[in-house]
């Protein structure tokens, strides 16, 4: 969006009263201040209208409700906003609700209106109003701007600091594992490479040998309960993807007033396999007291290879697989942490806004907001600085928010929600890339591997509050979400691992996972969620479906909050 | 024609009904409520926040700036008019500007946007400038040195009761009372509550008569009151429903539950069971205290009956102008 008219001179505010641009002192908030420019601003923004009215206003006073323009903007349906004194109260109640893309069209709906403003009066309102009123709008929409990037400073921060802490657990309780537990032995042995000769390829055994027994009994018997999941969840999710697919684009009419006969069957076979629920079930139990038997052995790494081990596997194939797994993180502990400074705010260097007084002859940011401003930063540049791994790491946002860290009477929780459906969306269209991919991948995999495996290692201490008292359910869901983001992090770093790590043929763990990414999202709702409404979105994860729903229900959860907050308005 | 601005909830309903409705089609089962967040939370921080573009608004250094254009403007109005602000509880024009303050955040002024104040001016307005005359009704020497002697006749008149055991002495229920014990001094009560039950079966407090002159008894048990002299403070226009109210002054005791006064000198406000609240049946004791716009400064009383109940009507000549310009220092027009 660009500017269409010349700033109105005005007086600046006092610059000693306002302060600089420096971080403001804890008893003075950036928001105290910015409350007293904005007074300031209110002001000669009266001044500006009862000039170009040519009516009196004096100090302290509002000019008539008449004397301030006016204009339709499409957010619920076409409103009428009044640009006046409660300009920012407005301005703030779209972006909690539809975020800076609301706030966005509020803005282009006046740059509209100012363009016309330029040929003629509009609605009898004259042109030097609407300057006056498309000045003040700029500097509140900066002010907000630099209230949300206030917003993204905290969370950065906090996120920084939780992110070192989890990796300092992941980098000492993976060294113990690989040392004192199951006792790994990393060998390289000759192998005939093909045309290239002879090559050097890494092998792993298991010194522990007692442990071994043990797990490839209980490994056994979880990817056997694993495959049987697989099974039934896949033919249900076949069924249903088929459905949707073939299901009549138009109602029935006179002409063909059935449904088509293929659309007919299909739901036919639906009903049929939906019975097989019950089945589903069954089987997800079975998957749970299998991994649930791992996670007793002490042992909650060797969950890592469930999904890349068939039925029948042999336990010198166990015991390489779960080595390769386990090396690149084992080798790589000292480059955990590095590059992250909780001190130091890419936030602030990426999103240089001038306070206000200094800057409203322009926008500050466009469409995307901060936030998308922000995101777009930290995806291209994270592979040369692993700080903006703070920025990117999703699901540290979301324990944050559900650990109070970050609070949701606060701007920060609100930034908070509209900056991670940023993120959600940006990330996944990273996923659809192939160009350029795999170095942003490979950094950002770095931590994200590390970090699930703090969660891996430390359930207790996660997911404790979650799961206590719930259903088994949860702690699948957990756990599953826990192992396959490790297990997809770890695929990402190498690319030899993901080849023998997830397979084509099975999903159980993904499914899940994709269940457990839900429900971490809000703690009350996994405490409560039903197995009805946990078969509900394990067919929808395992369709095509999910990232709607996921953003539906994060969307969910923070209307409810709101909700409470500005119940009365 | 576009809609109005929705508010801040209403921009939540609508969001959050679009949501649930896609939801619903996506999700074939219901999902979990979800958990509100902790109400102590809503008078929080966001909105706080949302309240920043309320220009209005008291805290911080708005507050100061009011405070020091008050003070002028008291000057200007103290300067012209012959009251004094002890007249309305303060000894000097600054302490008399914190007493405005006090007052201004009681009508929760500073919780309304400025769009909101201009829709609801009128109603602010009423209810600042009755709390003005009540102020300066209950500090205002020579009206408070009559309802004093009429309390002092009242109470002899209950002490005269009390000794010869009369069925004249009667409760709030209108139920005739016997006391053991000594009808103390008399005290002004100000702060009176009535706590009653809503239709939901909760226990809320509803203010009842503006000024009470009342006597403790002296005796063990719990607290009785003697009801000397009930005194109701309107403006001229609000004075029209001055009768009904004042008529109906000992039913309303009689709907609570309990009853509760800040009896002057205390810190503390002391609660009566309405069966111990003790009238007199042959007296009057029902004051109203209203304005005329008689252009002589001094009060008289005057009688008038309605609902059947006699009570004293007080017409001070006070001239409005004084609470009027007072208005302007925080409603400007």
């Amino acid at each position: 969006m660009t500017i269409l008219v010349e700033a109105v001179a005005e007086p600046e505010p006092n610059q000693a009263e306002i302060g600089d641009a420096e971080p403001a002192p804890e008893s003075i908030t950036v928001a105290d201040r910015l409350r007293l420019v904005y007074v300031g601003r209110v002001d000669a923004y009266r001044r500006e209208l009862a000039t170009a009215l040519n009516v009196q206003a004096h100090e302290g006073a509002g000019l008539p409700v008449s004397a301030y323009p006016s204009l339709p903007v499409l957010l619920d349906g076409e409103e009428t906003l009044v640009i006046d004194d409660d300009l920012f109260t407005s301005l703030i109640d779209v972006y909690v609700v539809h975020g800076w893309s609301g706030v966005a069209t509020i803005g282009e709906a006046l740059e509209h209106k100012v363009r016309s403003g330029n040929a003629q009066p509009a609605g009898g309102t004259t042109v030097t109003v609407w300057r006056a009123a498309w000045s003040f709008f700029v500097y509140t929409y900066n002010l907000l701007a630099l209230l949300v990037r206030d917003g993204l400073m905290e969370i950065e921060r906090k996120a920084a600091i939780r992110i070192i802490s989890r990796l300092s657990i992941c980098a000492a309780a993976l060294a113990r594992a690989w040392r004192a537990e199951l006792q790994l032995v990393r060998t390289m042995k000759t192998v005939s490479g093909g045309r290239a000769g002879a090559v050097q390829v890494p092998t792993y055994t298991m010194s522990n040998v007692g442990l071994a027994e043990a797990l490839f009994k209980a490994l056994t018997e979880a990817v056997h309960q694993r495959a049987r999941f697989d099974q039934l969840v896949q033919e249900i999710t076949n069924v249903r993807e088929r459905i949707r697919l073939t299901r009549p684009k138009t109602k029935p009419t006179l002409n063909h007033p059935r449904p088509r006969k293929k659309y007919t069957q299909q739901l036919r076979r639906l009903q049929a396999t939906e019975a097989q629920l019950v089945s589903v079930r069954e089987a997800t139990k079975g998957f749970y007291a299998s991994m649930a038997a791992v996670i007793h052995m002490s042992c909650p790494l060797a969950l890592l290879i469930i999904d890349g081990l068939r039925p029948g596997f042999a336990k010198e194939e166990m015991e390489q697989l779960l080595g390769e797994a386990l090396w690149t993180m084992y080798s790589r502990l000292d480059e955990l942490g590095a590059g992250i400074d909780p001190q130091a705010s890419r936030t602030r260097a990426d999103l240089p806004f001038a306070y206000p007084p200094d800057r409203f002859d322009r926008l500050a940011v466009g469409r995307e907001g901060p936030e998308g401003a922000l995101v777009d930063v930290a995806l291209a540049r994270l592979a040369e600085d692993p700080a903006y791994f703070a920025l990117l790491h999703e699901t540290t946002l979301h324990e944050m928010a559900q650990s109070g860290e970050i609070e949701k009477d606060s701007l920060a929780g609100v930034v908070y929600h509209h900056y991670t459906l940023t993120l959600v969306d940006k990330l996944e269209a990273r996923r659809q890339q192939e160009e350029g991919a795999k170095a942003f991948w490979t950094a950002f995999s770095k931590g994200a591997a590390a970090l699930s495996l703090a969660t891996l290692f430390t359930p207790a201490a996660e997911l404790a509050p979650l799961v206590r008292g719930a259903a088994f359910i949860a702690d699948l869901v957990l756990i599953s979400h826990t192992v396959s983001s490790a297990v997809e992090q770890l695929a990402h770093l190498e690319e030899v691992l993901g080849d023998r790590l997830i397979g084509p043929d099975v999903f159980a763990l993904e499914n899940l996972a994709r269940v457990g990414e839900l429900c971490a999202l809000r703690r009350d709702f996994i405490a409560e969620l039903s197995e009805q409404v946990f078969l509900e979105l394990v067919l929808i994860a395992a369709g095509a479906r999910f990232l709607p729903v996921k953003k539906l229900l994060m969307a969910r959860g923070y209307l409810l909050d709101i909700e409470t907050l500005f119940g009365d308005g | 024609m576009a809609n109005r601005w929705l508010t801040a909830a209403e921009r939540v309903q609508a969001a959050k009904a679009r949501t649930f409705a896609d939801l619903a089609a996506e999700i074939r089962a219901p999902l979990p409520p979800g958990k509100a967040v902790t109400p102590a939370f809503a008078a929080g921080v966001l909105r706080s926040l949302r309240l920043l573009g309320s220009v209005l608004k008291l805290p911080a250094k708005e507050a100061q700036v009011l405070r020091r254009r008050m003070h002028a403007g008291l000057a200007q109005v103290f300067a012209s008019m012959r009251y004094r602000p002890k007249d309305l509880g303060g000894r000097t024009p600054e302490e008399l500007a914190e007493v405005f303050l006090q007052m201004v955040e009681r009508t929760h002024y500073g919780g309304y946007t400025a769009r909101e104040l201009r829709a609801k001016a009128k109603g602010l307005r009423g209810v600042f400038f009755g709390e003005l005359l009540e102020r300066l009704v209950i500090h205002l020497e020579e009206l408070q040195k009559d309802l004093m002697d009429m309390a002092q006749a009242q109470l002899a008149e209950l002490r005269a009761l009390l000794r010869q055991r009369s069925p004249l002495l009667v409760n709030a229920y209108g139920e005739p009372v016997t006391l053991t014990g000594q009808w103390g001094r008399v005290r002004r009560a100000t702060d009176v509550w009535v706590w009653q039950r809503n239709a939901a079966g909760t226990l809320e407090r509803k203010k009842s008569v503006d000024l009470l002159h009342v006597s403790v008894l002296d005796a063990d048990g719990p607290p009785a009151i003697g009801m000397l002299v009930e005194t109701e403070i309107k403006g001229k226009a609000a004075a029209k429903k001055l009768g009904p109210q004042i008529g109906e002054a000992q039913s309303r005791f009689e709907r609570g539950e309990m009853v509760e006064m800040l009896l002057e000198g205390d810190s503390e406000p002391i609660f009566v069971n309405p069966e111990r609240l003790v009238f007199s049946q042959r007296s009057i004791q029902r004051t109203g205290v209203t304005l005329t716009s008689r252009s002589t400064d001094q009060y008289r009383f005057s009688t008038s009956r309605n609902t059947g109940e006699v009570y004293l009507r007080t017409s001070l000549a006070i001239k409005a102008d004084i609470l009027y310009k007072m208005l302007r220092l925080i409603f400007p027009t």
